[in-house]
């Protein structure tokens, strides 16, 4: 059986495991999407790595809380408006933290369409982005005093 | 120097459901906040303890006026997850209501900027007059005006009734023949330009740097929609072009929309020409499998992403929702910095900010 | 872009004094409504079976069950339970009337629902099964019944 010829997202694959080397954990899903694994202490270095790929443009950042695995996880989609080979690509940068103490330096001198983003996820799940220019609540009311609300051990009573 | 603080509050025609908080000095402001979370409801809350079916109906009503759009946003991630295709003529169907649904909310748009916001209210009314048509149309196909939740998983809930294809090219044949009317009373009129051109220019360093999607960035020259870059549907099997223009000031972002309007009434004639017979749905059980998935839609507002994470129940395990307008909104403070007081209301109706979408 | 004057985007608007209005004086003019518009909704007592499916798929759980006392015997639901609709909650989704395995529900026109009452907005199962004037049945002349998982049963327009 010949082989293929690489498509690019295991070209991209391979410039990340090139640059990152064992702190990342790179997988590529299907046709367009693939995620790159790090933990807290390379968060900076993947985002600048992926910036200089090409990856400019941050779409969206979510929380996801796993309680029972005793971690959050925040994730970083991206994508490319200048490089046409990448614009039909979303790639997952999923930080690993710590439920206790969720902690990570602010991506936003990368992308700065996370500013926003960034202020969400602080409210809604507790994170706190060291080095952020404006960390307060955005959607919430100013004196919600009760715990992060995606989080889940707030449970919301169901419909009666 | 000494400066005003002005509060442009959450019940304010100049804006919305939210509140921008304004410092100026004399007519020029100096920095502006916004402070939105006024209509935030928590969905993706909720939607973590209702199964997915019944989540159609809600998290579909944040953008009622692009209701289509977060519809098929939310359940194509579903589909991807339980490797379900959608048939040929679901997708056709689809493609027809979502082209419907943009026009409908382009002129939405379009009518708040150059009606509301700068006093014209003949504007106002044009557009919405002739909205009227385009959800007749939606309600024969689905039986509601706004708020049609047609999509779920797997395809389309309904087929398409006798006499649509009929009532459909009439609406297309009325729109044209007005459109020049719209274009020789507002885009030719030397009020309106004075008023909108070279006010809140995003050149496209910003553009790009601030992360903006949709009109906002198509009107500053960057070509970008998801139409064209990762394509679903049937956008890669009907003609269209995406419209851009150099200038970036709030003109050009309307002229944008404008534009898009006519590019979707040729998609809309090609898709109803092209459509083949065939079922409209495929059988898809009510359960989310373990895994993750994203998708990508283009909306009239921006590109709207859902990831969904499933654990093999049926509720949803995580739904994360990101509009266009929330992306977009990092543009507001950058742009109304340095702008006179009378141009803030031309500014945000040129990035149609929709409040309740980006707060959800 | 061509700049026309002032003038000519006056007469423009002008024009349309002499044209003829979109305007609908209602009440007095209703409009024509499809067929198929989700209105209120009309059970055939003949066919529900008291399965339930309508007030599990409910969105804002608006159905609740409950028992009928009349002294008509209905042979496929010995308990004799029906739903009863809080139309206050309802958001005329229709997946009640998509999901019922028997088609025992229907899409009627009827829109004007407000009341006086609070108590008056709970329809009862009796209630709901009134057919109302000019009632056609959308679903036996265009759709036949639909299944669970809503996948219809298409005929070719």
């Amino acid at each position: 059986m010949t082989s293929k010829p690489s498509t690019i997202e295991q070209d991209v694959a391979a410039a990340v495991g090139e640059q990152l080397g064992s702190a990342a954990q790179v997988k590529v899903d299907r046709k367009g999407r693939m995620s790159v694994v790090v933990l807290r202490e390379f968060a900076r270095d993947a985002a600048l790595g992926l910036q200089r790929l090409g990856f400019d443009h941050a779409i969206a950042v979510s929380g996801v809380d796993y309680p029972s695995e005793k971690r959050i996880e925040v994730v970083y989609f991206l994508s490319s408006y200048s490089r046409d080979d990448l614009k039909h690509l979303v790639l997952s940068l999923k930080v690993q933290l710590d439920r206790e103490n969720p902690s990570m330096p602010t991506l936003t001198s990368v992308w700065e369409s996370a500013n926003f983003f960034e202020r969400e996820a602080y409210e809604m799940f507790g994170v706190n982005f060291e080095g952020h220019p404006n960390l307060q609540k955005l959607l919430l009311q100013d004196n919600w005093d009760g715990p992060p609300p995606m989080r889940k051990d707030l449970k919301i009573p169901e419909l009666a | 120097m000494s400066t005003l603080d002005l509060n442009v509050g959450p019940q304010h025609p100049g804006s919305g459901h939210m509140r921008i908080m304004v410092r100026t000095d004399g007519d020029f402001i100096v920095e502006a906040t916004p402070d939105i979370g006024f209509v935030h409801r928590g969905c993706e809350k909720i939607a973590e303890s209702r199964n997915i079916i019944k989540n159609i109906p809600m998290l579909c009503r944040p953008n009622i006026a692009d209701d289509s759009h977060l519809n098929w946003s939310y359940v194509a991630p579903i589909e991807e997850l339980q490797r379900v295709e959608v048939p040929e003529r679901g997708r056709y169907i689809r493609t027809i209501l979502c082209e419907i649904n943009r026009i409908a909310s382009h002129l939405y748009g379009m009518s708040i900027m150059a009606g509301i916001f700068s006093g014209h209210t003949t504007m106002y009314m044009f557009g919405f007059g002739d909205r009227e048509l385009l959800l007749d149309l939606a309600e024969m196909l689905t039986g509601a005006r706004l708020t049609f939740s047609f999509f779920v998983p797997g395809g389309v809930r309904r087929d398409l009734p006798k006499g649509f294809k009929e009532k459909l090219l009439e609406t297309l044949d009325h729109i044209e023949r007005r459109l020049p009317a719209i274009d020789r009373i507002f885009v030719s009129n030397p009020v309106f330009i004075e008023r909108a051109r070279g006010v809140g220019i995003l050149r496209e360093e910003d553009a790009i740097r601030l992360g903006t999607v949709g009109p906002v960035v198509r009107g500053s020259g960057v070509r970008c929609d998801v139409r064209k870059d990762a394509p679903y549907g049937v956008y890669d099997k009907v003609d269209f072009e995406i419209p851009t223009f150099q200038e970036g000031d709030s003109l050009s972002r309307w002229l944008v929309r404008f534009e898009e309007i006519k590019q979707s009434i040729s998609i809309l004639r090609q898709a109803i020409q092209d459509i083949p017979k065939g079922p409209i749905a495929r059988k898809s059980p009510i359960v989310v499998p373990k895994g993750e998935a994203v998708s990508r839609i283009e909306s009239s507002r921006g590109e709207i992403n859902h990831y969904i994470l499933g654990d093999g129940s049926d509720k949803p395990y995580r739904v994360k929702m990101n509009t266009g307008s929330f992306k977009n909104l990092s543009a507001l403070p950058f742009l109304l910095k340095g702008a006179r007081i009378g141009d803030m209301p031309i500014i945000y109706g040129s990035l149609d900010y929709w409040p309740v979408e980006a707060d959800r | 872009m061509r700049t026309t004057s002032v003038a000519g985007a006056f007469w423009e608007g002008v024009k349309h004094v002499f044209k003829k209005t979109f305007t609908l004086k209602h009440p007095y003019q209703k409009r024509e409504l499809p067929d198929g518009y989700r209105g209120r909704h009309l059970l055939y007592m003949d066919r529900c079976t008291g399965c339930g499916i309508c007030a599990w798929i409910c969105p804002e759980k608006c159905i609740t069950l409950v028992p009928v006392t009349s002294e008509k015997a209905y042979p496929q639901n010995p308990e004799k339970r029906f739903p009863q609709y809080w139309y206050i909650r309802c958001c005329f989704c229709h997946f009640c009337t998509e999901y019922c395995p028997t088609g025992a529900l229907d899409y009627t026109k009827d829109y004007d629902l407000a009341e006086y009452e609070k108590e008056l907005i709970i329809w009862s199962p009796e209630r709901l099964s009134r057919v109302p004037e000019g009632y056609e049945g959308y679903r036996t002349k265009f759709h036949g019944w639909a299944g669970v998982n809503h996948v219809p049963s298409v005929r070719e327009e």
